[in-house]
């Protein structure tokens, strides 16, 4: 069958953290450090599929595509066997190519942010993060990096999956009250208004 | 789930239009160049005249 699965993993941390889970795979496993095509599609989570088919052409984009899912399973067994022209998913078409410059921002902030952590620079990465989750709020990959630097020890030695949801709800009712107070987010980071 | 019917140079066209810039999304993206578990490096353009799935995910 003309097929071939390519695995990209968007790790910050690099190849040695993604090892351990593709033992014993034989398609092709990459590492996407910066999420530049994560970035590229405006995907704000992950796991997600694209489709390209001989001609590189894509046929599908599915931002939370899981393996498990026989939907999506089969929406790919069909584009293979060309039943299809191409998939489309309710609830999911693609991100406009150009982001908006809020969520460009958030990604200039992120960069930042994670070049810092690269240098042992955790405050000052803890900064960028913070504002770019802030002018990002959906943007799970940015919110996780930030958890990876301020939590380590939810994540080794292992990753506590529960706790993400429950500090995700926190954060997020942080954020909702912050804004409340006209919390203003610009290139020079977030702050409240001075009265 | 919605599928189309056979692709026609047209079809393609209203659909790259209506997603916004699609077209050039192929294009970035095929210059994409990431690197693999062992260091070699993989390009999306390198999958070129297979049906290929990009699946993203995280160990987190």
């Amino acid at each position: 069958m003309n097929f071939e699965i390519l695995s990209v993993a968007a790790d910050g941390q690099g190849p040695e953290v993604v090892k351990p889970y593709t033992k014993e795979t034989t398609f092709t496993t990459v590492v996407d450090e910066n999420n530049v095509l994560i970035n590229m599609f405006g995907f704000k989570m992950v796991p997600n599929g694209i489709f390209l088919d001989e001609e590189g052409t894509i046929r599908m984009i599915k931002e939370g595509f899981k393996l498990d899912n026989p939907e999506n399973i089969e929406a790919v067994e069909k584009l293979i066997r060309k039943e299809v022209e191409k998939v489309e998913f309710e609830g999911s078409s693609p991100k406009s190519g150009q982001p908006d410059l809020e969520q460009q921002l958030a990604q200039t902030k992120y960069k930042l942010g994670m070049e810092y952590a690269k240098q042992g620079r955790n405050d000052e990465a803890l900064k960028e993060l913070d504002d770019a989750c802030l002018l990002d709020p959906d943007n799970f990959t940015i919110r996780k990096q930030r958890w990876f630097i301020r939590f380590p020890e939810k994540f080794t030695p292992v990753i506590e999956v529960e706790w993400q949801q429950g500090q995700l709800e926190i954060e997020k009712a942080e954020e909702e009250r912050r804004r409340n107070e006209g919390l203003v987010c610009g290139p020079d980071g977030c702050f409240l208004p001075s009265r | 789930m919605k599928y189309g019917s056979k692709p026609t140079r047209e079809s393609l066209s209203r659909i790259f239009k209506k997603e916004g810039g699609l077209v050039m999304l192929l294009t970035q993206m095929q210059n994409v160049q990431l690197t693999d578990l062992n260091g070699k490096k993989v390009s999306i353009s390198d999958f070129r005249g297979k049906n290929t799935l990009i699946f993203m995910w995280a160990s987190w």
